[in-house]
């Protein structure tokens, strides 16, 4: 053997309650689960862990980072061996060459990917799909299982007329025989927007689509057995129910699964999201494959006095004030003690929220060690109140103290466990390596464990890793992983069920380009094992290992 | 299935008024116009001006466009 | 008026800020929930000359197709 895991507790991503087994691989299968009495290379003690496939994160817009970082740090830390980027009608192929900038744009405007980290982290040296994939299989430690946007298939064959007009049965045939390559080079499916902007805020190319084309395309997807992605009007139940019909019309006609993301619970839309699924439900009833995608974690506020917010919007003196006034005038009102009177008077009807406000990121050394802390424990080491607090820490950082406001949205735990366990709902939409300047979107998967297994007790773990490894494995169809088996691939996620979480978030310079993101550090998962090599140890950190895969 | 509530996709080149002829042909254009744009306001968030700005066909091949009002809520859900 | 502002809110978005959710309700009943990013809301506000987010209760919809067409084809964009 060349590597033996000793005694963990296997949850082999079916759903099948716990047993305590070892697990050998040679090469980069796993070759017997039971009591394994020979020796390996490699021992692996997973005593009173749990010892799961690897998860699978099934939307993802890891694009770029793939080219200069082939782990998708910090994915796999949270236990992630598998990712599917290229979601929402944007991949990076096939792109020619002209079209680069339009896409470096579009993937700012709706992905927060910054400009300098394609500048400086990107050498544009693909543009089909093949060359692409042969691009970032060169250093891949994370398995890929890629989408291909449709935007790309437009752009290559309409040029810019892919930006205004509906395609000609010529060009809709040369669109299908293009993703038809894309598929024979490893593409998992489709990616397509209903909802997207680009940067000049017009409609992304994918939205000027009739439905002549989206059936030219799904009858490759139909000949090829892949997926269809959507990113719909996810904002309104109506839109949401229009297109799981249109949805479930597509699966029908061509025999193809179908996903839509995201879908979110918050605390005025249950009876939305109840319609929702009895929708869902009664078109998987048909025989249609219409998966809604739902995320794990809550949706946080962020705001800082530079930029007006929203939140102060039933305020109509603070209202007035961010919006008419420039940073002088929001600063000189903040030091203005009549006016400041005025403003915390107003504003003190809102206290709860004003106290249970982070301190998320300020400029100044003196204030850096406040950051994660609440308003309310600052006012207490500062002897005044939230609000006040609020004030001085934005004069004192030149309005650029930002705060936070957490769990805002999709936030009412029981009822998202409930969400997340119906058997017809797709645990995913992370977004991971999206939005990376306004929030963190890793550590989805040990807020499952620590939310909704630990905290909640909603779910058991065998059912939370079902739902992350096997039903994801078997939508996406990604053959031999996915679940723990002689004959699988070993893609090996090994957590202490205690402690796993997704950690606090926090700013770091990481990006090319001297540029910043939120990320998260992982709790709790011990080794995290990619085609039997360990790609990640919670002492060692991250392997040389380059095992990912293009699945 | 039966629909939820009814809407289309739109046909090549469809405007405003071509729906409302198609689907409100009933109603005075302009009350039918008011009425569908009232139902479809998720057709408004998009830039339609060009950079010379020139404007734009608002409605896309691939919007869903709604031909009548919400549901009222069922007092029985 | 076939459709009016009967209710608001806010809600955090998908983007990670705070955004504002009207309620409109139309002749029939029905109701839909149009959310709104921050500069549609702001302009939104000028256009009904409100002070607050409750002084829109009871403003015509054609306040928010408006706010929505001005916000994405200003010349500012």
């Amino acid at each position: 053997m060349d590597t033996i895991i000793r005694n963990g507790m296997i949850a082999d991503g079916t759903g099948k309650p716990l047993f305590t087994a070892d697990i050998g691989i040679i090469n980069d299968r796993i070759v017997e689960i039971g009591a394994i009495t020979g020796q390996a290379n490699h021992e692996i003690d997973a005593s009173g862990k749990i010892v799961s496939p690897g998860f699978i994160d099934p939307h993802t817009h890891f694009d770029a980072q793939l080219l200069w970082d082939g782990a998708a740090k910090p994915a796999i830390e949270h236990g992630i061996t598998t990712i599917v980027p290229g979601n929402c009608s944007l991949s990076l192929a096939p792109l020619k060459a002209e079209h680069r900038m339009k896409l470096v744009g579009m993937f700012n405007q709706i992905e927060e990917m910054p400009h300098k980290a394609f500048s400086e982290g990107v050498t544009w040296d693909w543009e089909t799909f093949e060359e692409y994939i042969e691009r970032i299989q060169r250093d891949l430690s994370i398995n890929v299982a890629p989408l291909v946007g449709h935007s790309l298939l437009r752009l290559w064959v309409m040029s810019d007329a892919a930006m205004s007009r509906a395609a000609t049965p010529e060009e809709i045939s040369d669109m299908a025989d293009l993703l038809s390559r894309c598929i024979a080079a490893g593409a998992v499916g489709l990616s397509t927007s209903f909802v997207d902007m680009d940067e000049r805020l017009q409609p992304v190319p994918s939205r000027y689509a009739c439905t002549t084309e989206l059936d030219g395309l799904c009858k490759v997807l139909s000949e090829t057995g892949k997926l269809l992605q959507v990113v719909h009007e996810f904002y309104d139940t109506d839109l949401t129910l229009a297109r799981i019909d249109q949805l479930a019309e597509l699966s029908l006609k061509f025999d193809i699964t179908t996903t839509l993301s995201p879908l979110f619970l918050n605390a005025d839309n249950q009876e939305g999201v109840q319609a929702i699924m009895k929708r869902v439900d009664a078109q998987m009833q048909r025989g249609a494959r219409v998966w809604p995608q739902v995320q794990t974690r809550p949706i946080d506020i962020s705001f800082s006095f530079a930029v007006p917010s929203l939140l102060f919007i039933r305020l109509p003196s603070w209202y007035a004030l961010m919006r008419f006034s420039d940073h002088d005038g929001i600063k000189a009102a903040f030091e203005d003690p009549a006016k400041r009177a005025a403003l915390v008077q107003e504003a003190s009807a809102m206290m709860p929220l004003w106290s249970v406000l982070t301190l998320r990121r300020v400029n100044t050394e003196k204030n850096a060690h406040l950051v994660g802390q609440t308003l309310a424990a600052i006012a207490s080491e500062r002897d005044s109140n939230p609000l006040d607090v609020m004030i001085d820490l934005s004069i004192e950082e030149d309005l650029d103290a930002h705060f936070l406001a957490a769990s805002m949205g999709h936030n009412d735990d029981l009822a998202v466990a409930d969400l997340l366990k119906q058997p017809n709902v797709m645990i995913g939409a992370s977004d991971g390596g999206a939005h990376i300047l306004s929030f963190s979107t890793y550590g989805d998967t040990g807020y499952l464990f620590s939310k909704f297994v630990r905290d909640c007790a909603a779910m058991s773990v065998e059912l939370a890793v079902q739902k992350i490894t096997s039903e994801p494995a078997e939508i996406w169809g990604i053959a031999e992983r996915g679940q723990l088996k002689p004959g699988f691939i070993a893609d090996i996620t090994i957590f202490d069920a205690a402690t796993i979480a997704r950690g606090e978030e926090y700013y770091v310079q990481d990006v090319p380009g001297e540029g910043f993101r939120y990320v998260r550090d992982a709790q709790g998962v011990s080794q995290v094992l990619i085609s039997g090599a360990v790609a990640y140890d919670q002492t060692y950190g991250y392997s040389e290992a380059r095992t990912g895969k293009i699945v | 299935m039966e629909p939820l509530r009814q809407s289309i996709l739109p046909k090549p080149n469809d405007t405003w008024e071509s729906i409302a002829a198609r689907n409100l042909g009933q109603l005075n254009q302009d009350v039918a116009i008011a009425q569908l744009q009232s139902w479809n306001l998720h057709i408004f968030a998009r830039r339609v001006l060009t950079e010379d700005g020139e404007l734009q066909q608002p409605i896309l091949p691939s919007d869903i466009v709604f031909i009548e009002p919400p549901k009222p809520a069922d007092p029985a859900d | 008026m076939s459709a009016w502002v009967s209710d608001v809110r806010l809600a955090a978005a998908h983007e990670g800020v705070a955004e504002l959710v009207v309620t409109l309700t139309y002749d029939n009943g029905g109701e839909s929930h149009i959310p709104l990013a921050p500069e549609v809301s702001h302009i939104l506000m000028t256009r009904c000359a409100a002070a607050s987010a409750q002084d829109l209760i009871g403003q015509s919809w054609t306040h928010i197709r408006d706010a929505l067409s001005e916000a994405y084809n200003s010349e500012i964009r």
